[in-house]
């Protein structure tokens, strides 16, 4: 990158997400002296904030590489004639990944938080089934069965923002208005049983429950 | 220097020789290759911000502008593809997407830098949409009117007001999209060291610095019934204002303007001439009274409000050297408001004061707590620059070109050429020695014109011999010029009797107020300032009445009202004073 450093990434890094982490970089470091770097960089900036927000059109696609070029071409200095590199790469490399924000909505590599879900695998969740003791509300302070269950509540725990439901039986449950896509759950139950998974597109995961 | 000095260079395939220093878009300019250009102005350095005058070199990837791109030998120069015009079309259009939609209501509509480059490039919608900048207008000065947000970041504000006139006030202020010219930490013009000379409105593209519009006010005041609206005009009015109605850069047009005055409903129509014929006679008295005692010396002229202000905040030490006189223009609202009321039976209550001139600050000075009536009112109760004139006159439906001439009205309209020539760099050291020689000498002056002052150059030095003694006179324009001369004269390196200080390049002629130069000249342009200042000297010398003193309706007013020059009732109406600024100015 700019620095001469170099990053190394994986499948899990959003490319669309990069380029514009670069861009709200540059857009901070613009003396604001030239046109192209004070005001093309934050058009760009802006196309790339409504891509990663899964409200990106195929004219903001086109808008970034206009202004790109504009501002590669035409800045006064290196900061502005640079600050397209990441843009303009990751288009040319990972085009697909932003057609896919663009066209489905989907984030790929599951970064951007408007686009996507946090779900639970019910399948997955470990927790055994303990129906009855839900049900019976008499004898559960009392019940031996009920005393030795160890529910593992790893996700519970972690959860910052009370956006986790225990189901009758014991699973868990996202509760999506609640949950800040902080990813902390799914860390969380990666080292046990991996039941907590991304959805993206988001409009996809009553699909992916029946599945 | 021979053509093997000469730079050679292909522009658009047409081969042409620079000399060395020079930049691709003069070599551009003189094969008769217009670049469009935003930022650049020709009397200022070379900021390249604007990025609009983009060009392709051969052999190089990366676009240059050509504003700041020196010349160079077989350089091939691409000055127009496709390409380029879309990065120039997108340029534009990342300006208007952060400038207001308000074009149809601006002032300056029509008139607009932006709008123009706008139309030239294409840029038929707008692709860019999205978060523009917000700040608060400006209202703090009675003469200058900020909106931040149809800034356009071109800088010349910024370098107008270091370069030329060596106030330094505005600067970019914030970082990035923040961006925006203002004085230091974003104050008000008020609380900056601003001297309210108006150049930043001059050579700002768009509206983004305007004079305070006082064109209501003015309208309401002649419509109203019980107010007797009288208007005075400036000398460099009567040689510029022509340029809003389609007349070429230096056309007098005297008798026309006080034609639409009278049509426009004002009540009487003064000539500001007067006041400078006034200003002469008090001030060539405050001279010689001071060159014969040898004291407080040299004698700086006061009549460019802007210069006042800049010796307040800037040279405090030199106050006692400025004469004392009012400027021509509050002298005659002074005696508006109490000779002529008293001559024309009207209570001075009811008389609204207009000064037509070609200075925002003037605005500030008639707004000066020292230039207020007894009774609580301004002399000056409002100042129109000369575009607000020629827009009122636009709004009124005059139409000029085809007024005939008129005279003004007495008892203040009868002016010498003295006073013509007051409005131009040197005029008035050139008219107060018309007086003071005879003055100093009794003898009768026969050749009134003193060429050693004259001139468009920011600073000239001439020795005139007064009766046997020497006389050394400075005279600079622009204040950046000024403080020049006053680092020679602090120094002591050199010797002055008088300076003449304008604060405007060009003097008066090139004021802060005067209209949007047309098409084929530009703001600062020392042809234009030239041909301006050729109209006054042309009205003086076809005038037989040349000498301050010997104007006849400035004799009676001596010796009906005034008694003599710095008599008591002189010194109360036409003298003023000033004390140092409570912000002091880094010089």
């Amino acid at each position: 990158m700019g620095s001469g450093g170099l990053v190394v990434m994986d499948q899990e890094d959003c490319m669309v997400s990069i380029a514009r982490y670069f861009l709200e970089f540059v857009q901070h470091e613009s003396c604001g002296k030239c046109t192209f770097c004070r005001l093309g960089t934050k058009h760009m900036l802006e196309s790339l904030n409504h891509i990663t927000r899964g409200e990106g059109t195929m004219e903001d696609l086109n808008r970034l590489e206009t202004l790109a070029e504009d501002v590669k071409f035409g800045s006064l200095c290196n900061l502005g004639r640079t600050a397209p590199n990441p843009v303009l790469t990751t288009l040319r490399y990972f085009r697909d990944e932003y057609l896919a924000h663009i066209e489905e909505g989907r984030c790929p590599a599951g970064v951007c938080g408007d686009l996507i879900r946090y779900h639970v695998d019910l399948k997955k969740c470990n927790n055994p089934c303990i129906g009855c003791i839900s049900l019976c509300s008499i004898h559960r302070p009392r019940c031996a069965f009920a005393s030795s269950m160890e529910l593992c509540n790893a996700c519970l725990e972690r959860c910052p923002s009370d956006a986790i439901k225990v189901r009758r039986d014991g699973k868990k449950e996202i509760i999506q208005e609640k949950c800040t896509k902080c990813d902390e759950c799914r860390k969380a139950c990666n080292a046990n049983f991996g039941a907590v998974v991304k959805i993206s597109p988001p409009a996809e995961l009553e699909y992916s429950i029946k599945q | 220097m021979n053509s093997e000095d000469k730079i050679s260079l292909v522009i658009d395939g047409i081969r042409t020789e620079v000399e060395p220093g020079a930049t691709i878009m003069d070599a551009a300019d003189q094969v008769g290759v217009h670049i469009p250009r935003l930022c650049y102005h020709p009397e200022l350095s070379i900021l390249g911000a604007c990025r609009i005058c983009i060009v392709e070199l051969e052999k190089r990837e990366q676009l240059v502008a050509s504003c700041s791109y020196p010349a160079e030998e077989d350089m091939v120069v691409k000055t127009s593809s496709p390409e380029l015009r879309r990065h120039r079309r997108d340029i534009v259009e990342l300006i208007l997407d952060n400038h207001p939609k308000d074009c149809q209501t601006c002032v300056r509509d029509g008139n607009c830098e932006l709008q123009d480059s706008a139309y030239s490039l294409g840029v038929r919608e707008r692709l860019f949409e999205g978060e523009r900048k917000q700040y608060p207008e400006d209202n703090s000065s009675p003469s200058i009117h900020r909106e931040p947000d149809k800034c356009i970041l071109c800088g010349r504000c910024v370098r107008v007001c270091d370069e030329v006139q060596g106030v330094t006030n505005l600067w970019q202020q914030n970082r990035g999209f923040e961006s925006v010219a203002a004085p230091a930490h974003n104050a008000d013009i008020m609380e900056s060291v601003c001297i309210h000379c108006g150049q930043c409105v001059n050579v700002c593209p768009t509206a983004s610095i305007v004079e305070n519009n006082v064109t209501d006010e003015v309208f309401e005041a002649i419509a109203d019934p019980d107010l007797h609206v009288v208007v005075q005009t400036a000398p460099s009015i009567r040689a510029a204002l022509g340029e809003g109605f389609g007349y070429d850069p230096g056309t007098p047009v005297a008798g026309k303007m006080v034609t639409a005055l009278k049509m426009m409903g004002f009540d009487a129509v003064f000539d500001t001439d007067l006041g400078a014929d006034l200003t002469i006679i008090e001030e060539a008295d405050e001279f010689l009274n001071r060159f014969e005692a040898g004291e407080k010396l040299p004698l700086i002229t006061s009549c460019s409000p802007g210069w006042v202000s800049f010796l307040e905040t800037f040279y405090p030490e030199l106050i006692p050297n400025a004469s004392t006189c009012k400027s021509p223009m509050s002298m005659l609202s002074s005696l508006t408001k109490s000779y002529y009321a008293e001559q024309a039976g009207i209570a001075p209550e009811n008389i609204y004061s207009v000064a037509a001139m070609p200075c925002t600050a003037k605005k500030y000075e008639a707004a000066r707590p020292e230039h207020e009536t007894p009774w609580g009112a301004p002399y000056t109760d409002a100042v129109l620059t000369t575009r607000e004139l020629i827009w009122m006159c636009k709004c009124m439906g005059v139409d000029f070109r085809n007024l005939p001439d008129s005279q003004f009205d007495r008892p203040l309209g009868t002016a010498s050429g003295g006073g013509d020539i007051f409005g131009t760099t040197g005029g008035v050291t050139e008219a107060a020695l018309r007086t003071a020689y005879e003055r100093f000498t009794g003898e009768t002056l026969t050749n009134v014109d003193f060429m050693e002052v004259r001139g468009v150059q920011g600073l000239r030095e001439a020795t005139i011999e007064l009766d046997g003694h020497n006389v050394n006179i400075g005279v600079a324009n622009g204040l950046q010029n000024a403080k020049e001369l006053f680092e020679r004269l602090l120094s002591g390196e050199k010797e002055y009797h008088m300076l003449e200080i304008m604060a405007c390049p060009g003097g008066c002629v090139g004021g802060g107020g005067q209209p949007y130069p047309p098409e084929d000249t530009f703001a600062l342009d020392p042809e234009l300032v030239k041909k301006r200042a050729q109209a006054l000297y042309t009205i003086d010398s076809s005038k037989q009445l040349r000498k301050s003193h010997e104007n006849p309706d400035i004799k009676e007013l001596y010796s009906y009202y005034l008694g003599e020059p710095n008599s008591e009732r002189a010194h109360k109406l036409l003298h003023t004073s000033y004390k140092p600024s409570e912000r002091q100015g880094i010089k």
